[in-house]
């Protein structure tokens, strides 16, 4: 009795460990949009330019500028909505990329902890331009069994919608 | 009856054919998390041999010299996946904790040593049947394993203690615990044994700890978030991996001293020496791809096509048996 419980026990193992280990995450979008490489990076080279393009954040509060350490705080949907703070690591206008980690998040609207992206513009030399936004980062619930809301799934669509909500609106401005 | 003839003679063939390969050239294991498959590299030719189904999203590897095969952890499946030298193009699998990520194999024993990331467990198991033995309790987020050449003990990174612990393996008793730098990740031993070296995630270094006196020696600035590391015993020089950074810090342990940085694909991760080429092989996560390092003059020389997501923690390259003289 008790070892046909244990081989019961047993053939249910596989299916009770659906939990999830650690594992980083990348989302990786781009763009092609139909104007010269120098206007689209003209659009988003600065660091807090980003509350002018992206529609999902209502307002940046930047500081240090475009150098390496500066910060910006975002605020996500509206001007007092939940806070996204970043840090540049990189930023080359040479070529046309920079690379920026989030310092503090807000789990409901981005579930993601060690964040860090890169957005990149390169011209396709036939008078469009290809723009590259990419990040690696984990779910932010850092346990065994995360509730959905902070899965890898979660953040992984968070995190695109993020990306292709404003490659999206860089394409329609710079088309414009 | 007779159309099956060919089929079996043909997997004769092939099967002859690896083991044949497998001595003459180095094999890599590489884990690849987006497809949930191992490519398994010809390293000399720098072909891919087979692509493996495992489990869901594979990330820690351990080459068995011993038994000929390779066991890799699935932390997003709760399971230990292990591939047959013999049978290179399929793999079986066991569960294990709910969240498997660093593994080795005890050079003595037949045993192999799971992480168990989230559960402050390290899960022992049978190299030969794969049943469980028992577990070793460690510390919190326990990441790279080390086991000591004659068995006597395993290093363990608890990451988020910022300590290694040294874990009597006769006892399961730990015997030290070592305080190092933020989050150690990576564990790589010296050949002799006396030296351990772990990459810490946030402190940007790597911890120089002495064996014998237990106690972290020296510390050596790297690059950006510090994954992973290795020895090249013949020159005396210590690649590691700086995922922020994409690159591949070269410095000399003994002195602290920067030999060289070598850009790789972004994310870089698991990296390992392999004595019979003489290079240098590098997984990067994000570009999906093994990096090929020529120890001597620190150039990047070739990169092999991976599958989405290479990772290769662990001992992932399988050296050739020793030829008799």
């Amino acid at each position: 009795m008790l070892r046909r419980f244990a081989l019961a026990l047993f053939c249910l193992l596989p299916l009770a460990a659906t939990a999830h280990g650690p594992s980083r995450q990348k989302v990786e979008q781009e763009i092609t949009i139909k104007a010269p490489a120098a206007k689209v990076w003209g659009l988003i080279a600065d660091f807090c330019s980003i509350e002018k393009w992206h529609p999902g954040v209502a307002k940046c509060e930047g500081t240090g500028g475009n150098a390496v350490g500066a910060v910006r705080t975002l605020h996500v949907g509206k001007p007092d909505g939940p806070v996204i703070v970043e840090e540049l690591l990189m930023h080359d206008p040479a070529k046309m990329s920079y690379k920026y980690k989030i310092t503090q998040t807000d789990v409901s609207v981005l579930p993601v902890t060690t964040y860090a992206a890169f957005l990149t513009v390169s011209d396709n030399g036939d008078g469009t331009t290809k723009v590259v936004w990419k990040g690696g980062f984990y779910r932010s619930w850092g346990k065994n069994d995360p509730p959905p809301e902070q899965s890898d799934a979660a953040a992984v669509k968070a995190v695109t919608a993020t990306y292709q909500g404003g490659l999206a609106n860089i394409k329609k401005l710079a088309e414009q | 009856m007779s159309r099956r003839w060919p089929t079996v003679v043909l997997l004769a063939t092939v099967g002859l054919w690896i083991t044949a390969r497998c001595v003459a050239a180095p094999l890599a294991f590489v884990t690849n998390q987006g497809p949930d498959t191992v490519t398994v590299l010809d390293l000399a030719t720098g072909s891919t041999q087979a692509t493996v189904a495992v489990g869901k999203d594979p990330a820690g590897v351990a080459w068995d010299a011993k038994h000929q095969r390779v066991f890799v952890t699935n932390p997003g499946g709760a399971s230990v996946s292990v591939i047959e030298l013999a049978q290179p193009g399929q793999a079986h699998s066991f569960p294990s904790g709910k969240s498997p990520l660093g593994i080795a194999v005890d050079p003595v024993r037949d045993r192999v040593y799971v992480a168990d990331f989230y559960d402050r467990q390290v899960e022992i198991f049978s190299t030969a049947d794969f049943s469980p033995q028992g577990r070793l309790h460690v510390g919190n987020t326990p990441s790279g394993l080390a086991p000591s050449a004659d068995g006597r003990w395993l290093a363990v990174a608890n990451r988020d203690d910022d300590t290694v612990a040294l874990v009597d393996l006769v006892t399961g008793e730990t015997i030290a615990t070592i305080p190092v730098g933020g989050h150690p990740f990576g564990l790589t031993l010296s050949p002799d044994g006396r030296t351990l070296y772990s990459a810490n995630v946030t402190s940007n270094d790597v911890s120089v700890v002495d064996l014998e006196a237990r106690a972290e020696i020296r510390r050596i600035k790297v690059g950006d978030a510090p994954y992973a590391s290795a020895l090249d015993p013949t020159r005396g020089q210590l690649f590691v991996t700086n995922q922020q950074s994409g690159t591949v810090s070269v410095v000399n342990p003994l002195t602290g001293v920067t030999l060289g940085t070598v850009t790789v694909g972004d994310y870089p991760e698991g990296i390992q020496y392999s004595p019979s080429l003489d290079r240098v092989f590098v997984a990067s996560w994000f570009d999906n791809a093994l990096y090929e390092i020529n120890p001597q003059t620190l150039q990047l020389e070739r990169t092999l096509p991976c599958g989405d997501g290479s990772r290769a923690f662990g001992v992932f390259i399988a050296e050739p048996a020793a030829r008799p003289q």
